[in-house]
């Protein structure tokens, strides 16, 4: 790895460490409230969800108008810029499913392989979704504002559920032991495609980013 | 060693900024770059600093070419002007955060003189960019430009909202880097008069184009003001460059540009010469170009 490129990546993982653990505090505030008004703890596979989730969706944004500029602006080329942010991402989500695998197989090794799936393909969704809405935010398109209330909506839909659970085990925990494995992998392809439109869509954008 | 910008042109939709643009910008020297609001400074530099894509046109760095090239990014610096707005992200940082995003990213960063130039601007690191008053904000842009040590260095109105004391300072902090490193600095700037001892060589920026590009002496030498009565005025200039005509009843005044070595020969009459400030010249440039 050049000098460049870590330097770049250890300032963008210091900011991104900042992100994630704004959204780490909000879950582990959530958990607190269910303990104390409800008695009952809230799904933790779906709290890390949120906690990842949430800040890797929001970099969609983020990126695209705060990062990339300041990264273009202190003469970075655009090409280093997007494999870091490329490579932070994908730290974040390896470490993400990293700690989800051993809470899944703790607590629920009946499902655990579908639940790593869906989990996964939730990740790998919000980051392609992400990345589609922060170019469009940037573009000053409609639809980009639209496309982010929408991913924010799903996020904090999905970690609702965990809310509700009773024990660990909520509507979601139902949900995923009665699905089969061909809805997966709808959801896998689906979630696939997302991912690498995003990806591919960012990569050509970024070549003819400006600094406004 | 030289920076090279080649044919540039740049277009926002359907409204041309720059068009055809032609500059080169050599090691060692302090650049003013004068023009109009709207005449295309900031995309100039942006460009040159490959912040912004040519619409057609390259920038060459050495014979190498800028864009995407880190060894030619690692080169330059563009500081630019930081505007409190939603879009703008440098305001919602602190001082002390911006200045460690930069002491981060920057590869030759020279956090002592950064220290130093806090100090001496009287910095508060622990504000927001947004809080602090236009010529604190400046403050800031100077001290990442000096402190980046890129052998090319550009800055978007510097001396905007200083008082003369910070813009004296500034001057002075300049010409020493300069002196001391021989970096190249490209300062655009509408208060010409006060930074015009500052520039060895000035380009003014007209609608997109370079207009001129000259040593501020020689430029200076070969630009006076006549005055006097019309027909005293009128035959003199004849054949001659001459700009910014102005007329009150029977006498006129007139700015003429001399060719290099040129002697101004008054032929007799009874008309006034004087010399001209950077700024005069810039406006009667500015103005309408009347050949008689």
């Amino acid at each position: 790895m050049s000098e460049e490129t870590k330097r770049l990546l250890k300032y963008d993982l210091l900011c991104a460490l900042k992100d994630i653990l704004i959204f780490v505090l909000i879950a582990l505030g959530v958990q607190l409230w269910c303990h104390y008004m409800y008695k009952r703890m809230a799904n933790m596979v779906f709290l890390a969800d949120f906690a990842i989730g949430m800040p890797l969706f929001a970099w969609g944004g983020k990126d695209w108008l705060v990062q990339i500029r300041l990264y273009v602006s202190t003469g970075i080329t655009r090409k280093r810029i997007f494999r870091v942010l490329i490579m932070r991402k994908l730290l974040v989500i390896l470490a993400g499913i990293f700690i989800e695998a051993a809470m899944i197989f703790i607590n629920y090794p009946e499902i655990g392989i579908k639940f790593m799936a869906v989990s996964g393909f939730f990740l790998l969704f919000v980051w392609g979704f992400g990345d589609i809405a922060g170019v469009l935010v940037y573009q000053r398109k409609k639809l980009g504002q639209i496309f982010l209330i929408i991913g924010y909506m799903m996020i904090g839909m999905l970690s609702a559920g965990s809310f509700f659970s009773e024990n660990q085990v909520g509507f979601w925990v139902v949900f995923l032991a009665e699905i089969t494995p061909e809805t997966i992998a709808v959801i896998g392809v689906l979630a696939v495609a997302v991912f690498a439109g995003g990806i591919c869509f960012a990569k050509k954008q970024i070549r003819n980013y400006m600094v406004y | 060693m030289s920076l090279e910008l080649k044919n540039i042109t740049k277009c926002y939709g359907k409204k041309t900024v720059l068009n055809g643009l032609d500059l080169t910008l050599e090691e060692g020297k302090i650049y003013g770059l004068v023009g109009r609001n709207g005449a295309g400074k900031t995309t100039m530099l942006s460009i040159a600093s490959a912040q912004n894509p040519t619409t057609k046109g390259e920038i060459m760095l050495d014979g190498e070419t800028v864009w995407e090239n880190q060894k030619c990014l690692n080169q330059i610096c563009f500081s630019r002007e930081i505007v409190n707005s939603a879009d703008n992200v440098s305001s919602a940082l602190k001082v002390k955060e911006y200045l460690r995003m930069a002491q981060m990213l920057f590869p030759y960063w020279d956090k002592e003189m950064a220290d130093r130039l806090v100090e001496e601007f009287e910095l508060d690191e622990k504000q927001k960019i947004m809080k602090l008053s236009k010529g604190m904000q400046s403050m800031i842009t100077i001290i990442v430009a000096l402190a980046s040590k890129a052998k090319y260095t550009f800055l978007d109105e510097p001396a905007a909202g200083l008082d003369v004391v910070a813009r004296e300072n500034f001057y002075r902090l300049l010409l020493d880097e300069y002196s001391e490193s021989g970096r190249t600095f490209v300062i655009s700037t509408h208060i010409i008069e006060e930074a015009a001892d500052v520039f060895e060589e000035v380009i003014f920026l007209n609608k997109g184009t370079i207009m001129l590009k000259e040593n501020t002496e020689e430029l200076l030498s070969r630009c006076i003001h006549i005055s006097g009565k019309a027909e005293d005025v009128d035959d003199i200039i004849k054949g001659k460059r001459a700009f910014h005509q102005e007329k009150m009843g029977r006498s006129k005044g007139i700015t003429l540009m001399l060719d290099g070595g040129e002697i101004f020969d008054k032929k007799g009459r009874d008309v006034e010469v004087s010399p001209l400030s950077l700024q005069d010249v810039f406006v009667a440039l500015c103005g309408r170009e009347e050949k008689l």
